[in-house]
């Protein structure tokens, strides 16, 4: 069915043969809008999706959040979301592969796995009543991250693939947090981490060595070259552009954006000029519009 | 609004900070205001705390406890921000329509769309959205709030004196002054959603 915006307080049915949906709310003069967004009908089932919100998680979802506090055997994390969302100390992978029952001691090193202010990747497991998310890193996907880029977009730009770990062909790799958390790292840091993460096999997340509260990482900083840290300027301003033109952000399109600014010749730090920008996604759209029509 | 010129940021739903736990089931609103030195008629610097200020965000919790449906955001508080860059009369009309706006566009749910307008009285005369110096001359001001697409009155507040047969006058007054302005912030937020979402 097509698409209306509605805007909080308006009518979007007066009949009463709709059931109310999110986003509306029943009144004695009908079934009224609580939100700017899309009214859509399915069935019997009257709803409107917001424009804008913050992130509403779902299952299965892979996040990039920050450690914000450690409560009782779990980790708080900030996902741009409503309430803060929990890790709990059960919910990680041990060294070692090792599988059993969390106890006290492993509560009281849990600042030696993550502490505040710790980025971290995750995969939603559970949304609970209150919408507040249960997230788990038992995959060796997820863990901490170290040596790279955050760029926060709006959580609703972000297209929902199968791939959200991305590694581009210019040595960059990417997680695309379906919260709107982008990380952005040097894909030759693979390599270099192997031996670190061979030792702590199937660990969530590697303890730190030292405890040092500071510049206390895990992992070796490894210098990388100067081209892979423009590219992830590059990477950077493209994505704070597509945020602020309002542009749906998948790995395919930022690609795309990429080697089509590399093409206009543009320097990385033109893409930050508003103007600029805007010329380069409106040529961006046309050209992507002539390349489907021609294929 | 005029000479008025208000600007408006919400922060969240985010997590409440405090652990006071006495609103587990609904949300906060928090508050903050302020006037840029350069804004009103005579230069004087930071008003972050002054009464005025505070009277202005206690108006501002007042109305939008009413308004934002807090039940749907339990433990979380939204933080609403007003920056005054230019002041010339009907400062606090202009700052509930920069807040309603703010808010729409942060995708918080509300009840209604609240549009905001002064009238002032001066000598028997009804002026609608006074000026700095109108109001100084008027003999009453009053502040309403009015619920778009209805008859309700979300807020009413008057400063002065206000004779009781004018006052209805005034209120119809308002009113018409309100749903103009509703006009405006509907075809406004039109814009804004179309931008945003390619509905046409």
């Amino acid at each position: 069915m097509s698409e209306t915006i509605a805007l909080p307080g308006e009518i979007i049915d007066e009949t009463g043969d709709f059931v109310n949906g999110h986003g509306t709310r029943q009144t004695s003069r009908g079934i009224v809008s609580t939100i700017l967004g899309t009214a859509s009908l399915q069935n019997k089932f009257l709803s409107v999706k917001p424009l804008r919100t913050n992130y509403q998680g779902e299952v299965g979802d892979v996040v990039v959040g920050r450690v914000v506090e450690i409560v009782q055997h779990q980790w708080k994390i900030d996902v741009h979301s409503k309430l803060f969302a929990g890790i709990k100390l059960g919910a990680i992978n041990l060294p070692g592969n090792e599988l059993r029952i969390k106890d006290a001691t492993d509560e009281l090193n849990m600042r030696g796995f993550l502490q505040e202010g710790d980025l971290i990747s995750a995969e939603v497991q559970k949304v609970h009543a209150d919408g507040s998310l249960a997230l788990h890193s038992r995959n060796l996907l997820y863990g901490r991250l170290e040596n790279g880029i955050l760029v926060k977009v709006a959580s609703s730009l972000i297209v929902r693939t199968k791939q959200h770990f991305f590694t581009f062909s210019f040595g960059v790799k990417s997680i695309f947090g379906l919260n709107g958390y982008i990380w952005l790292s040097p894909s030759s840091d693979i390599d270099i981490n192997q031996q670190l993460r061979e030792d702590y096999a199937g660990a969530s997340f590697i303890p730190r060595t030292s405890n040092v509260l500071s510049d206390s990482s895990a992992l070796p900083f490894s210098p990388f070259e100067r081209g892979t840290r423009l590219a992830m300027a590059r990477l950077r301003n493209i994505l704070l552009l597509m945020n602020s033109e309002w542009e749906p952000i998948s790995p395919q399109v930022v690609e795309e954006l990429f080697n089509f600014s590399h093409k206009q010749k543009l320097e990385v730090i033109d893409l930050l000029n508003d103007q600029i920008g805007h010329k380069l996604l409106t040529d961006f759209r046309a050209y992507r519009l002539s390349n489907a029509a021609s294929t | 609004m005029g000479g008025t010129e208000v600007r408006a940021t919400v922060t969240g739903p985010r997590q409440d900070h405090q652990k006071s736990g006495t609103n587990k089931d609904r949300g906060t609103i928090e508050t903050g205001f302020f006037i840029s030195p350069f804004a009103p008629v005579d230069r004087k610097n930071s008003s972050r705390f002054d009464k005025r200020s505070k009277e202005t965000q206690a108006l501002l919790i007042h109305l939008f406890e009413s308004i934002v449906i807090l039940d749907q955001l339990p433990r979380s508080s939204i933080q609403i921000n007003i920056t005054v860059i230019d002041s010339d009369g009907s400062l606090q009309a202009a700052t509930i329509n920069a807040a309603v706006l703010a808010l729409v566009s942060a995708g918080i749910p509300m009840k209604s769309l609240v549009s905001a307008c002064e009238v002032s009285l001066i000598d028997d005369e009804i002026l609608l959205d006074p000026t700095q110096d109108e109001t100084y001359f008027a003999s009453g001001t009053l502040l309403t709030g009015h619920v778009t697409h209805s008859n309700d009155i979300a807020l009413m507040e008057s400063t002065g004196q206000i004779p009781h047969d004018t006052l209805t006058s005034m209120l119809a007054q308002a009113h018409q002054g309100c749903e103009q302005i509703t006009d405006f912030m509907e075809k406004a937020l039109q814009t804004y959603a179309e931008s945003l979402s390619g509905v046409r």
